[in-house]
């Protein structure tokens, strides 16, 4: 009996390292769901893509996987590879803003249209041609409209 | 094709990684890769953010870019080569051979693989699949997870391209 009560300790108090273990490596990891972390910052697309031109874009290194507000016009919105990635103008035609929308996303993506405003969050990659943003979600519709 | 002679750009092309051992298997996809063709030399440039490779586990993820990558010091990788023997007149799909440099983590490496071209009005798309040592980027993996992660890493890309107006 005192045998058994010893294993049954010892088996609560093993649950109990896993449980908080896992927890530190959940908190502490990247947010890769755009919508769990509040914005570092809140910017429109036409405003992100003249902070890239100013200096190579390095000021915006400091957001690197960060969730970031990015508000814009949109160009297009493109379905490849099972993903779905809404195009944000970004002043001119030769830089864009790319949100990868995260796959819980579809029914919202559906109901915009190119030309219409998003307010978008994501976390922020850096930057190529264009500024890349993953795990985006859509804040609301039509802003300032 | 009317702009036979002129700059082609796919800015989300897709790049899958894969990593197959008998412990387990690995999978990343990259589907925002920037490329551009230009078709008066048929030279090909690829870059890509190796944060935006995207894993299964958030563990996995963290660990190739910290660990292995370094992504914060080498955030992206470059490949810069030559399509050998390109002719878009052909509307048949066509088997190609490029050739390049490959930069990843600073380390340049001479890359040779073939690649599947198909023509689509003005439009064409460049897919194929080609193999990495890992030891040759000098990654570092720790001995207690070198059984997870195979020598060679296997590359799917594909890429539509479009005339690019810039």
């Amino acid at each position: 009996m005192k045998k058994r009560n010893i294993y049954i300790r010892l088996a609560v108090k093993g649950f109990i390292v896993i449980f908080i273990l896992s927890m530190v490596v959940f908190l502490t990891l990247p947010d890769r769901e755009g919508s769990r972390n509040k914005a570092k910052i809140s910017l429109t697309s036409n405003e992100f893509i003249e902070e890239m031109n100013n200096g190579n874009g390095t000021g915006l290194d400091q957001y690197i996987e960060q969730a970031i507000e990015i508000e814009g016009i949109i160009d297009k919105i493109v379905y490849r590879n099972d993903t779905h990635t809404i195009i944000l103008y970004g002043g001119d035609n030769s830089k864009f803003v790319l949100c990868e929308m995260h796959k819980e996303e579809k029914p919202k993506i559906e109901k915009y249209h190119k030309g219409e405003k998003v307010k978008i969050k994501g976390i922020y990659k850096g930057s190529l041609m264009d500024a890349i943003f993953l795990n985006c979600v859509i804040l609301e519709k039509n802003v300032n409209k | 094709m009317a702009q036979e002679q002129g700059e082609f750009i796919d800015r989300q092309g897709s790049i899958a990684l894969f990593s197959y051992t008998s412990v387990e298997n690995i999978k990343a996809e990259n589907n925002q890769v920037a490329s551009i063709v230009d078709l008066s030399n048929n030279q090909i440039a690829v870059r890509m953010l190796m944060r935006a490779f995207v894993f299964e586990k958030a563990l996995m993820e963290e660990h190739f870019n910290e660990s292995y990558i370094e992504s914060d010091l080498y955030p992206q990788a470059i490949f810069q080569g030559t399509i050998i023997g390109l002719d878009l007149s052909i509307t048949e799909p066509q088997t190609r051979k490029i050739q390049g440099v490959f930069t990843l983590r600073g380390i340049e490496k001479e890359l040779d693989f073939k690649a599947t071209i198909s023509k689509e009005k003005n439009r064409f798309t460049i897919s194929g699949k080609l193999e990495l040592t890992v030891a040759d980027f000098n990654i570092k993996i720790p001995p207690l997870l070198a059984p997870n992660i195979a020598d060679t890493i296997t590359i799917n890309f594909s890429f539509e391209y479009e005339p690019y107006e810039n």
